[in-house]
């Protein structure tokens, strides 16, 4: 079973991101903000983290990856970075931060599929 | 004898003759001299008057007028200056005018008149060589000024540029407006990439899974269906803006309609959507009837409601009153979010103004309140906003009622009229 955590502080989003992603052999988790998807990469130590960058609190999606990519326990989570945020500098702020991917929302849920299916074997 | 006397009257009448002439000539002379000393002081009474009126127009110019030599050092600036840069006349007279420039700009300024000052070409022109160029300056203060600078060369009669002319506007006010209004082309196009998530994506998804159920399906529907309408809504705020922008009313189309029951549909609405906020409603028993336009009052409550929402993130009581005061009905519309600073809500109504500097994770494009300001406005009512960091937001705004007499009960009033 692999483990997808999806990052977005709107939940029709999350659902959207969930339902592309869902097999039977995976299980797909949720965070709504940036320290809940930091406890939560630590606790389940997913295999994949799908991360919003634009979310309110404390942690954005950027600090949240920073955080995960930083830590022994989580840095070897895949972090792709799925955002409204489309600007050459918001794309190399995101692999700055240590993301593995950059998606451009509005997003093809079948290039995120395959994306997806490609990193995660 | 007889002929010496003849002679002699006749040298004499000669020498009368003679002084007489002359004397005639030294009068012309002096009249002559009369006259051209008049001319002259003509003159000189006509040069101060003109001298005058340039230099009232000068002085009086809203733009900064002045002239410098070739070395940039100042020969006149005009008063005005002291209300763009914050410096006297005499200050900048006495200083090197260069400092006042932002330093980037500096070298770019005088490489522009160095290359102005290579002989030959523009000699052959002059008068005709004026280069305007925008350049930051740093007020007294240290604020900072934006100016567009015009600037012509001075030419001597051989076309050898003697000094340099220059008239420096105040275009602070410009550029703040294209700031704000790039920052608003970059806003509203995020606004449109997120409804276009769930409408490209989700129905992307319906192409493709095949592992939906028919709930899932009818829910995907939904979601595309929602967010188209809060495209359309984003569409229309734009427009709204665009004719309020051009100076044009907005189209208002008055109904009898009774605001109490708008109110409690729109509220009802919401409360289904968040399970955080608690929504309460204190409204006058009987119906509320306005004679309005009944969808533009809708956007009113649905700005101010979603906004209640948006600042209120960790949830709260969201109140909605009405109460009626006279010959007014007095709307309110209150949070327990995080509320705004003075200088906050000093900008509410401004056009693009968002009180979230983040920019980031509360949606919004700077327009739902100036919207609400201006459709309000329109109607003859007032608009207010009190708030305290932290404690919560009120916005405030009256209407007048319907007038019982002009509009005999249940009657629809229907009128496609332009209000200012």
């Amino acid at each position: 079973m692999k483990k997808i955590l999806v990052v977005d502080d709107l939940q029709e989003v999350r659902d959207l991101v969930e339902k592309t992603l869902r097999t039977n052999d995976r299980v797909v988790l949720k965070a709504e903000h940036g320290a809940m998807a930091v406890d939560i990469a630590k606790a389940e130590k997913p295999d994949l983290v799908m991360m919003d960058i634009m979310m309110p609190g404390e942690i954005d999606g950027l600090e949240a990856t920073r955080i995960i990519k930083s830590d022994p326990e989580t840095k070897d989570c895949i972090v792709i970075i799925l955002t409204a945020k489309g600007q050459d500098i918001d794309r190399d702020a995101g692999f700055a931060a240590g993301a593995d991917g950059y998606f451009i929302k509005p997003f093809s849920p079948l290039e995120l599929m395959r994306k997806v299916d490609e990193v995660l074997g | 004898m007889n002929s010496d006397e003849t002679e002699l009257r006749r040298i004499n009448e000669e020498l009368e003759r003679r002084v007489s002439d002359q004397t005639a000539e030294l009068i012309a002379a002096k009249r002559q001299l009369h006259a051209e000393i008049e001319r002259c002081s003509d003159i000189e009474k006509a040069l101060e008057e003109s001298e005058g009126r340039f230099r009232t127009l000068v002085e009086a110019a809203g733009d900064v007028i002045w002239s410098a030599d070739l070395n940039m050092k100042l020969t006149y600036v005009s008063p005005s200056v002291t209300k763009l840069l914050g410096y006297t006349a005499e200050e900048m007279l006495a200083m090197d005018p260069l400092v006042t420039i932002s330093p980037e700009f500096r070298e770019r300024i005088m490489q522009t008149f160095r290359n102005e000052l290579i002989p030959g070409e523009q000699a052959a022109q002059p008068g005709c060589a004026s280069k305007t160029l925008e350049v930051e300056h740093r007020h007294k203060d240290g604020s900072s000024v934006w100016v567009e600078m015009t600037t012509t060369f001075l030419r001597d009669s051989n076309g050898r540029p003697r000094g340099i002319l220059g008239i420096s506007r105040d275009i602070s006010q410009r550029k703040r407006v294209d700031d704000l209004k790039s920052d608003f082309v970059t806003t509203v196009a995020h606004e449109l990439r997120t409804p276009l998530t769930s409408i490209r994506g989700y129905s992307e998804l319906l192409l493709i899974a095949t592992d939906l159920t028919p709930d899932e399906r009818r829910e995907c529907l939904t979601h595309i269906n929602r967010q188209s309408i809060v495209m359309a809504n984003i569409v229309s705020d734009m427009l709204d803006i665009a004719r309020m922008e051009s100076g044009k009313d907005l189209h208002m189309h008055l109904t009898r309609c009774d605001m109490g029951e708008q109110i409690r549909l729109l509220v009802d609405n919401y409360r289904a959507q968040s399970a955080v906020h608690q929504f309460k409603t204190d409204l006058p028993e009987g119906p509320v009837v306005l004679v309005t336009d009944e969808h533009r009052m809708r956007d009113v409550f649905d700005n101010l409601l979603s906004n209640a929402v948006k600042y209120s993130p960790n949830g709260g009581t969201i109140r909605v009153t009405c109460r009626v005061l006279g010959k007014e009905c007095l709307f309110t519309v209150e949070d327990q979010g995080i509320g705004m600073s003075p200088q906050q809500v000093q900008r509410v109504f401004d056009k693009f103004y968002r009180a979230d500097h983040s920019k980031t994770a509360i949606p919004g494009m700077g327009v739902g309140m100036t919207i609400v300001k201006y459709i309000i406005e329109a109607q003859g009512g007032r608009v207010w906003v009190e708030s305290s960091v932290g404690k919560g937001t009120t916005v405030s705004f009256t209407l007048s009622m319907a007038d019982a007499a002009s509009h005999q009960g249940g009657e629809t009033v229907e009128e496609n009229t332009r209000r200012g």
